[in-house]
């Protein structure tokens, strides 16, 4: 098992989440930011302005949870309209596929991954994928 | 795969690139804006004692301005103060809670928190079920005996903790006066 698969659990950590769900509301790359939404209540849901997308996407999505750890999932998905999706997740957490950090590749966020390593401050972490996901929406164009 | 290999023949023939210039780069949607805020985003990850210095640096502000800002939120609860040289700030988490409560207050019914409190504590009693043990501290995620893999294991710990979590916090709320914190009771 790789070096700090034991290490500790903890629960939600609904504060650094919060501010998250703060901080993504602030940028126009979503059209909706939702905090612990009774379909996912233990997450931020940051649904992306499809306005940036091709017509044949018809959602794309960012799943972020927190925990007091500071484990993380942040898990990207875009549905096609002809039902076909395209997601990948960026994970720090307990498990025996990889790394504690580790990144489940593009386009079916498969197990095991790549082993990665982070930054421990959530700003950076969540910047960091925000950097690669723009990368990935303005490539649909070029 | 790389993230930016998107498939060739997505775009219809009419469609036009959007105009980015409305998207701020990510690092100044996630670390710009006004100093309170960045302190209130690097406050809420203090989880050790950490000296202002530290703490101005990942806020992008002086140590002076950080070291008013903390003093403040350690008046109003939110950090807690360890004296000392240097001193230290730490997230107050107990401050975190009562503010929980507010909110469930604030947001449901005496009825309502007493059902949620109900699903919640329900919830937990299935994983206290099917992992046999009282409390998800008593799970180890290596237990050879559990016929699922460490991140299964993972995940329905964390889950179990944040009602554990979430159940105390409604408790909480029921429990308390409802009249906005005055403990003024009357005995019969």
């Amino acid at each position: 098992m790789p070096e700090g698969a034991t290490d500790g659990v903890g629960g939600l950590d609904s504060d650094v989440l919060e501010r998250i769900g703060r901080r993504l509301r602030g940028s126009a790359r979503f059209a909706t930011v939702e905090y612990r939404p009774e379909y996912a209540p233990n997450a931020v849901v940051a649904e992306y302005d499809l306005g940036y997308f091709p017509a044949a996407i018809e959602r794309a999505y960012l799943r972020i949870r927190w925990f007091k750890t500071d484990d993380f999932n942040v898990h990207y998905t875009e549905q096609y309209r002809d039902g076909n999706s395209w997601e990948c997740r960026w994970d720090c957490h307990p498990n025996s596929h990889n790394d504690r950090e580790h990144f489940h590749p593009p386009p079916d966020a498969i197990t095991p991954g790549q082993d990665m390593e982070f930054e421990s401050d959530w700003r950076a972490v969540i910047s960091e994928i925000l950097s690669e996901l723009d990368e990935r929406i303005q490539s649909f164009w070029e | 795969m790389d993230l930016t290999d998107t498939p060739q023949d997505i775009l219809g023939d009419d469609e036009e690139a959007p105009d980015f210039d409305a998207w701020e780069s990510p690092d100044d949607v996630l670390k710009e804006g006004p100093t309170r805020e960045r302190m209130l985003d690097v406050i809420m990850q203090l989880r050790e004692p950490t000296k202002v210095s530290t703490i101005a640096t990942r806020a992008n502000c002086d140590t002076e301005t950080a070291r008013d800002y903390l003093q403040w939120f350690a008046e109003m609860g939110m950090v807690r103060e360890l004296s000392g040289r240097p001193v230290r700030y730490e997230r107050n988490n107990s401050y975190l809670q009562w503010r929980r409560i507010e909110q469930i207050r604030q947001q449901y019914s005496e009825t309502e928190i007493v059902a949620r409190l109900k699903e919640t504590l329900d919830a937990a009693t299935e994983y206290r079920e099917r992992f046999e043990v009282d409390s998800p501290d008593d799970v180890s995620l290596v237990e050879e005996s559990y016929d699922e893999s460490v991140e299964d294991i993972w995940e329905a710990v964390s889950n179990w903790k944040t009602l554990e979590e979430r159940a105390a916090l409604l408790d909480a709320a029921r429990r308390e006066d409802t009249s906005g914190g005055h403990t003024e009771t009357i005995d019969a």
